[in-house]
């Protein structure tokens, strides 16, 4: 089973895409068009078909659901793109207010060095997301949930 | 890419569904808009400068476009407490 197919039907089975879409996907696979062919992943595989329906597949918004021990209930939709802006915004920071930016965060306790994002890592982290959940159940009832939809 | 038109806030109880207001930000960025070009020129103006000079950073401009680029991808963010009875929701359209 190719990379590809393996990553499709792992989406379907994780319920990121319909079995309509999961599909479409393999059609497109199958069809193995070689005039329009699209860059897939981190590991360097070439998908060759109509790259729409696996565009279309990839991630849009990142979900973060808490429910409090208190039944609070804090429900965040933040668009992917807003992520991908943001991050390829502090690209662009000036090195003394960067180093400023680091040290304070270091200072709270966040030691994330943004210097060394890149932009070809910061497209291969969105599509990481897709395969991302992360799902914490606390010992008093609250639940924290982060996803990618 | 567009900023949000509009930003929905709706408070209210878990009883009461409350009162939602309809913001138009479209608004906001007309008034900012003549302020903003005027910001872009000297932008453009400082990394000219700053790149005559030899300086090594000179992308302010960028930087610039950047924020706005932020402020696009705002769009669709949206935001939903429900805590202590109370309800708040916000959404950028």
């Amino acid at each position: 089973m190719s990379e590809d197919r393996a990553r499709i039907l792992n989406m379907l089975a994780g319920g990121k895409i319909t079995a309509e879409e999961a599909e479409n996907l393999l059609d497109a696979l199958d069809s193995n068009r070689p005039e329009k062919t699209a860059y897939a992943g981190s590991a360097g595989s070439v998908f060759k078909g109509d790259p729409t329906p696996l565009l279309e597949a990839l991630p849009k918004f990142l979900h973060v659901k808490v429910d409090g021990d208190a039944g609070e209930k804090v429900d965040v939709k933040v668009p992917l793109a807003l992520v991908r802006s943001g991050l390829k915004l502090t690209s662009l920071i000036p090195p003394q207010a960067m180093e400023q930016i680091t040290s304070q965060m270091a200072d709270k306790g966040m030691s994330i060095d943004f210097s060394n994002f890149k932009p070809e890592d910061i497209d291969e982290l969105i599509e990481a997301l897709r395969e991302m959940e992360i799902n914490i159940d606390g010992k008093d009832g609250e639940k924290v949930r982060v996803y990618a939809e | 890419m567009f900023p949000p038109m509009l930003l929905y806030l709706r408070f209210g109880t878990e009883e009461r569904p409350g009162f939602g207001l309809w913001l138009p930000l479209f608004m906001v960025w007309l008034i900012l808009l003549p302020i903003v070009v005027l910001v872009l020129l000297v932008t453009v103006l400082v990394d000219v400068v700053l790149f005559l000079a030899n300086q090594s950073y000179h992308h302010y401009t960028l930087l610039l476009l950047s924020c706005f680029g932020v402020l696009g991808a705002t769009r669709g963010t949206v935001v939903s407490i429900h805590a202590d009875a109370h309800v708040v929701d916000m959404e950028f359209v």
